[in-house]
């Protein structure tokens, strides 16, 4: 019997119609592969890719082409190591949160940070793994010089999508710490997206606790504080819990989130990033032991924990320490730009010994306290209307041991002012201070002077050049004035056994102390 | 000589890259409604289920080209014309015209036309046109008009019964009084015939009155996908479920055998006095017997270009189009699986229309005090692929009325469904 529709029609049509069909599947299975991108695409995300296309087309380096468009995923790590090795003595991690659009003046614009990145990339940084970066830290690992450790904060959205671009064009990773009690919040990461971050192989996810950025009444005027600094206020009974009930909150929430992740990802998680940065430091009502319980309650659950260092806090870099529970984070602020970010990083990273000092922006020379100029190929040092003194250290100075620390100086105004040895931070130093009527060795620790050794005379340092110096041996401490040994300290402490150099200038006048600096160099003492 | 490229190929290439465009955002939009089923598994279902519906007559469509072996193009079975009318004065003397002038040997067909009960000058017209046909010479003969007149009034099913039982011929091919064929339209209607199984071809009726106003402008959108996409997609499985009495070609013997079921046709106790060419479709599809549908034979007709003579007709093409699904339901389960599953599709979801679009219009922004921007939105598209679709046909403007339509229909004519159901038993015709 004949077909009123011969098979041959349906013949003839299939191939047409296979065809659409296998085309809109394809279109459906990638959109579906591609869903958390497209429904959280911003228009400003662009930037990401276009920069990268030419930043490709414009560099000699055509690895960047193919990975940012991502058509062969090179391994560029192994090439890096090859060239002659040089290790990192320290290591400095770099704390972002979102990357916008707009100007809130606390994110960074995706414009700065594309070229923070792409500058970083070009002095020769690299990304490093936390696994990497905690091995590091444990002594366990070298690292290659110039390596930093990128970490995002709180896991929003808008940290991932417009960074991921750049990461992949210039092979960099990321950590990415998150609040893991947001994953169903619109503005943060899901989980699905989280799995994805993980599987692509360029984001270490660590934990930023669970509810720990919610804020809670403190008080029974409703107040409300950090979660993790602050007792908070019950207020059905109308009293703040006590600390054991802290203790356990705060234990849980911080075990909660770790549990969560490594539950979900098999991986351990070896890091907490506090909340605001905020390790009880900005308690509002339980100032004097929250510190101590925080860490010790944090401690007992996370190998290290991050917070934020800012300028003027103590070295920026995280040097190798077995029981190091605090690492340092730098908060990349909203106004940086890269010559900026790379300025810090140059202050930061590790000098070499001998030592000479050129004066520069960019030295490392940190103050502390008081004012800071440097002009005419001179440093001013000085009180400022509010203090009596002033001080400053040179980061990256930090793993220097036994060393003569000699500087050409002028004491313009004001009675003392001294130069630091082994300084740790601002509480942990050695100093030989100079002043007309003495000279001495003094010792700070844990923010507790003790004179080991003085000498009183008449000296003229006022408005005179003069050659001082500070030299550490082992547990010696030698004062130089003219090149000559004036003073020695004996017996100084094990826990002072290396550590910056600096300055401290004082008077009891406000406003009164000035020094200027004309020559910094330190030797080795083998 | 054929051009090797035509611009106009090649812009419906690219005016179907836009549609499957549109197609694909559509599936994407269903896709995303499968993943979040939780939402609602009814809204969810019915969404995606209307869309696979709407969207597999397009696909089905596509495979839709029946054909006659070559040898079998000499088969010219005879044919009667019948125009059961009443009060089409104006119509029906060109009507009769442009039936005589069919490209069909003279001597194979007649015409008979039946002036049912009129109250203005149809049957002078008809007479009119009888004398002008029959005193025309043709080299293969002369064409034979009957006019039949009724003082009273029988209704059009008797009408067209009546023309049966006149008619002698193989064929009979209705021409709704206010429709004009094409000279080739019954040719490529009574080919089909050539399959035995085939009791019925429908013609593709266009919107002759296209340009009055707005009104018949989206008709005419509304016609063409109606019978270049659903009747065709039908006719795959030769089931169309009703081939309409503007421009449809009937299997006399075929007739006969349903004629006196379909002329005593109740339901619910009523006699059935309207959706008559539904209802014979039916009879004849419960025998087995195929129905078709024919792209190339085509008639234009007039269209209501009034919303109140609109509405009324669409009423009662809501009320038979009830009936007589429930009826067709009884048996379509035996047919192709595709086909009855499209065919039970088609009766429950126009049937769940209206909750569907309370929750979406009216229950959803309530609740949830979103505006319905995402089922506006899918709406829209779908409207757009209906228009699309015409436009590439045609290349005609009208296709932005068509998406005007599909919204339109949506979310005004689908109340009319209830209300209809309500008024089944209701046998007033509802004028034209």
């Amino acid at each position: 019997m004949k077909k009123i529709i011969p098979r041959r029609i349906f013949i003839k049509k299939a191939p047409l119609a296979v065809l659409v069909f296998a085309v809109l599947g394809f279109g459906l299975f990638a959109y579906d592969a591609n869903k958390d991108f497209i429904s959280n695409f911003q228009f400003y995300h662009i930037k990401s890719y276009t920069t990268l296309v030419s930043h490709a087309v414009f560099n000699e380096n055509n690895n960047n082409l193919a990975s940012a468009l991502g058509v062969l995923a090179t391994n560029n790590e192994a090439g890096n190591l090859n060239i002659e090795q040089k290790f990192a003595k320290s290591v400095p991690a770099l704390l972002y949160h979102s990357i916008i659009n707009e100007p809130d003046g606390s994110n960074i614009l995706l414009e700065n940070f594309k070229d923070q990145m792409f500058s970083l990339k070009k002095a020769g940084w690299q990304t490093v793994s936390i696994e990497d970066f905690y091995s590091f830290m444990k002594g366990e690992k070298e690292l290659p010089d110039k390596s930093f450790l990128l970490t995002f904060d709180d896991g929003a959205k808008n940290s991932y999508y417009p960074v991921d671009p750049i990461l992949r064009a210039l092979d960099f990773r990321a950590v990415m710490f998150v609040i893991t009690s947001r994953t169903t919040s619109p503005f943060y990461l899901s989980v699905r997206e989280l799995d994805k971050m993980v599987k692509s192989g360029r984001w270490d996810l660590q934990s930023h606790g669970q509810d720990d950025h919610d804020f809670y009444p403190i008080n029974s005027t409703d107040e409300k504080g950090h979660f993790l600094s602050n007792k908070l206020w019950f207020k059905d009974v109308g009293r703040l819990e006590t600390s054991e009930e802290f203790r356990l909150r705060i234990s849980n929430d911080l075990k909660e989130s770790k549990k969560w992740l490594e539950e979900r990802y098999g991986k351990p998680i070896v890091s907490y990033a506090y909340p605001f940065g905020d390790y009880g430091q900005n308690s509002l009502n339980f100032v004097e032991g929250v510190i101590p319980m925080i860490e010790e309650v944090a401690r007992s659950i996370y190998p290290i924990s991050f917070y934020q260092v800012w300028e003027g806090k103590g070295h920026a870099f995280n040097y190798p320490e077995p029981t190091e529970f605090m690492i340092k984070r730098i908060s990349v602020k909203s106004d940086w730009t890269d010559v900026k970010l790379l300025s810090v990083l140059e202050k930061g990273s590790s000098k070499d010994l001998p030592y000479e000092d050129a004066f520069s922006e960019t030295s490392g020379l940190i103050k502390t306290w008081g004012n800071l100029n440097i002009h005419n190929n001179a440093i001013f040092i000085g009180a400022n209307a509010s203090t009596t003194g002033s001080s400053l250290f040179l980061d990256g100075s930090y793993l220097w041991q036994n060393y003569v620390f000699k500087a050409g100086v002028n004491l313009t105004k004001g009675q003392t002012f001294s130069l630091t040895a082994r300084y740790k931070d601002d509480k942990n130093y050695v100093a030989c201070s100079f002043s007309d009527k003495s000279i001495r060795v003094e010792r700070f620790l844990n923010g507790e002077r003790k004179v080991l050794s003085e000498l009183k005379g008449n000296f003229v340092f006022l408005n005179k050049n003069r050659e001082v110096g500070i030299g550490v041996y082992d547990s010696t401490v030698n004062c130089y004035v003219d090149g000559k040994i004036a003073m020695k300290g004996y017996h100084l402490d094990e826990h002072l056994d290396q550590g910056e150099i600096g300055f401290k200038t004082w008077d009891p006048q406000i406003n009164n102390s000035e020094l200027v600096i004309k020559s910094i160099s330190v030797e080795e003492i083998k | 000589m054929k051009k090797i490229f035509n611009f106009k190929n090649a812009r419906r290439i690219n005016l179907w890259v836009i549609f499957y465009l549109v197609v694909y955002i559509i599936l994407v939009i269903k896709l995303v409604t499968i993943q979040q089923i939780g939402n609602g598994i009814l809204f969810a279902t019915y969404s995606i289920a209307v869309s696979f519906y709407i969207l597999s007559r397009f696909s089905l469509a596509y495979f839709y080209k029946p054909s006659v072996p070559e040898s079998d193009l000499t088969y010219e079975p005879t044919i009667s014309f019948a125009v059961p009318s009443k009060n089409e004065g104006e119509n029906i003397r060109e009507t009769i015209l442009k039936i005589a002038n069919t490209n069909y040997p003279k001597n194979k067909f007649d015409i008979i036309a039946i002036n049912d009960g009129s109250d203005d000058n149809t049957l002078d017209e008809m007479l009119r046109a009888k004398k002008i046909v029959e005193n025309k010479n043709y080299i293969d003969g002369n064409v034979s008009v009957k006019v039949i007149d009724w003082k009273i009034n029988r209704g059009k099913r008797e009408g067209m019964a009546e023309s049966v039982r006149q008619s002698d011929k193989d064929i009979v091919i209705f021409i709704d009084s206010d429709s004009f064929i094409d000279p080739e339209a019954a040719r490529e209607l009574v080919k089909y015939f050539i399959y035995d199984e085939v009791a019925a071809v429908a013609g593709h009726a266009y919107v002759a009155n296209a340009q009055t106003n707005f009104l018949t402008k989206m008709q005419a959108v509304r016609y063409f996908v109606a019978f270049k996409a659903y009747k065709a997609a039908e006719a795959l499985f030769g089931a169309v479920t009703c081939c309409s009495g503007c421009c449809s070609a009937y299997r006399r013997s075929y007739m006969n055998e349903v004629m006196n079921e379909w002329l005593n046709q109740k339901f619910l106790g009523v006699q059935c006095t309207y959706g008559d060419d539904r209802s014979l479709t039916n009879y004849l599809l419960r025998k087995g017997y195929k129905t078709l549908f024919s792209n190339e034979a085509i008639a234009y007709t007039f269209v209501p270009d009034t919303l109140n003579k609109f509405i009324k007709q669409q009423f009662r093409w809501k009320k038979s189009w009830v009936r007589e699904s429930l009826i067709a339901g009884t048996f379509m389960w035996k047919r192709n699986p595709i086909m009855s599953i499209s065919f039970y599709l088609g009766i429950i979801l126009p049937l769940l229309a209206p909750i569907i679009v309370i929750r979406a219009l009216v229950w959803y922004p309530y609740t949830t005090g979103n505006a319905p921007f995402y089922y506006l939105f899918g709406l829209l598209l779908m409207a757009i692929v209906y228009g699309l679709y015409y436009y590439i046909y045609t290349l005609d403007k009208k296709w932005v009325y068509g998406v005007v339509f599909a919204a339109f229909y949506t979310i005004i004519l689908i109340w009319q469904l209830p209300w209809a159901i309500l008024n089944l038993r209701d046998a007033r015709w509802g004028t034209r």
